[in-house]
């Protein structure tokens, strides 16, 4: 399937408005003032869909993006990979929050996602996803995750991660290193700078804080179960980033 | 393709009522219609209560709550799944989501419950769709199912122990109960109830009741 939905939230004397177009598999859905669930309306995403969300945060707007439940990645019939492009944009005094549930790449599925962001030096981006590989006893399949944003007119990232539970070489030492939960937090913009560079263990996850060249940090955390790892990536959201 | 211009704004949009959500999940058979009409006879007396039930093919719960009075029939809706009924309540919530925002616009309820159709361990709610949820297992499916896990019995805000008048007749030990889900679920609560006991319900009223100060009522 071929999709592009889009959503924009802005402010006037009235309050905040949420704006959404939605394209079915990729359906929206205000589920509150200040809050936008993504819905699984047809299951998926499958190898061969070409998904597509661009949403823009207005000046002075809140945005919590959340998703109903995981989103499961499946191979499709003919091997193709299945494709996730999100296009942010986050003004001034604005703040999103991008949280969707866990994404779970099966195995032989190919998912390859692109997330790429321009937030004004004085908006606020905090992205917190999860990837899990495979199902339960599964190795699990292949993703690509882009990530890239721009603060103001300057670069803050530019990031592509590739893993694969099923190539021994991108989930060895070297790689994922056997885990097949990888949990992300990038944060950008307004207050938004690591006072240092940390790196821990909290039970059986690893975990470092990233600063970048700008305003903004990247948290990794490899772990082998998703309720651990996010517990480790909400601890670490209580951490001063700034 | 089916394609729509969406705009809901703070004043006019969907999430505007001060209702507390909560979903009633679990198994088939033990007893979450009953916990519905048993919440709904202790708490509509002083509360504005709604209810949307979720079956497969049928009306079959919403027809029994209102056969048995215990809220004005336009307070209940029903939705038909068509399917597997987690896919409404977790992956694909916009039926219940419609129900639930329309029972809001007319009735501005205090407390909205939605029940799962029965489905099994894994079933539970989006927290798009509720604010809490309540997992119910009784004492006849088993002493054994607490321990057997799944985010029901983990992670669901009170899980309830249907029953427990049948303990000694199917041989299920309430204490192995009691200490797996403890050991299943920290800090969460548990109760064991019967439903069919005088006040039985009791419990969960109070659990209910608590989660409407926290939501600010």
């Amino acid at each position: 399937m071929e999709a592009a939905a889009t959503f924009a939230v802005d402010r006037d004397a009235r309050g905040q408005r949420t704006h959404w177009h939605d394209a079915p598999p990729v359906v929206l859905r205000p589920t509150g003032a200040d809050r936008l669930h993504l819905l699984h309306a047809a299951g998926g995403p499958l190898g061969g869909d070409r998904l597509r969300l661009t949403g823009t945060v207005g000046t002075a707007c809140a945005l919590r993006v959340d998703s109903a439940g995981a989103t499961v990645v499946q191979p499709g019939l003919a091997g193709e990979p299945a494709d996730w492009t999100v296009r942010l944009d986050v003004a001034a005094g604005a703040c999103l929050r991008w949280a969707p549930q866990p994404t779970v790449v099966c195995g032989g599925a190919d998912f390859r996602t692109s997330l790429r962001a321009t937030v004004d030096p004085d908006g606020a981006l905090l992205v917190r996803e999860v990837l899990v590989l495979g199902r339960s006893g599964e190795t699990g399949g292949r993703c690509t995750g882009g990530l890239s944003v721009v603060v103001g007119d300057q670069p803050l990232i530019s990031h592509e991660n590739l893993v694969d539970g099923a190539d021994p070489e991108l989930s060895g030492p070297a790689g994922s290193g056997g885990h097949r939960v990888h949990g992300t937090i990038l944060a950008a913009g307004r207050a938004a700078r690591p006072t240092d560079e940390r790196a821990g263990r909290s039970g059986a996850v690893s975990w470092a804080v990233l600063p970048l060249d700008g305003p903004g940090c990247l948290v990794l955390a490899v772990g082998d179960r998703v309720t651990e790892v996010a517990a480790v990536l909400d601890d670490l959201l209580l951490f001063p980033l700034t | 393709m089916h394609r729509e211009d969406n705009s809901v704004s703070l004043a006019g949009g969907h999430r505007t009522s001060r209702a507390l959500r909560i979903g009633i999940g679990g198994p088939v058979g033990g007893g979450k219609t009953a916990l519905v009409a048993a919440l709904c006879r202790a708490l509509a007396a002083e509360l504005s209560v709604v209810v949307v039930t979720n079956d497969i093919y049928t009306t079959e719960d919403a027809d029994f709550l209102r056969h048995n009075g215990v809220l004005a029939e336009d307070r209940i809706r029903a939705v038909r799944t068509g399917c597997c009924p987690h896919t409404a309540i977790r992956d694909d919530i916009t039926a219940n989501l419609d129900e639930v925002e329309d029972l809001e616009r007319q009735h501005d309820p205090d407390l909205v419950l939605v029940e799962s159709g029965g489905d099994n361990l894994t079933a539970t709610f989006s927290y798009g769709l509720i604010d809490r949820q309540i997992f119910v297992v009784d004492v006849a499916g088993g002493d054994k199912v607490p321990r057997k896990g799944g985010p029901g019995v983990t992670r669901s805000d009170l899980l309830v122990i249907n029953k427990i008048d049948l303990a000694d007749r199917v041989g299920a030990d309430l204490d192995v109960m009691r200490r797996d889900s403890a050991a299943q679920r920290g800090d969460l609560p548990t109760v064991l109830i019967s439903l069919r006991a005088p006040d039985g319900v009791r419990p969960v009223v109070d659990w209910v009741r608590a989660g409407l100060h926290a939501h600010g009522h």
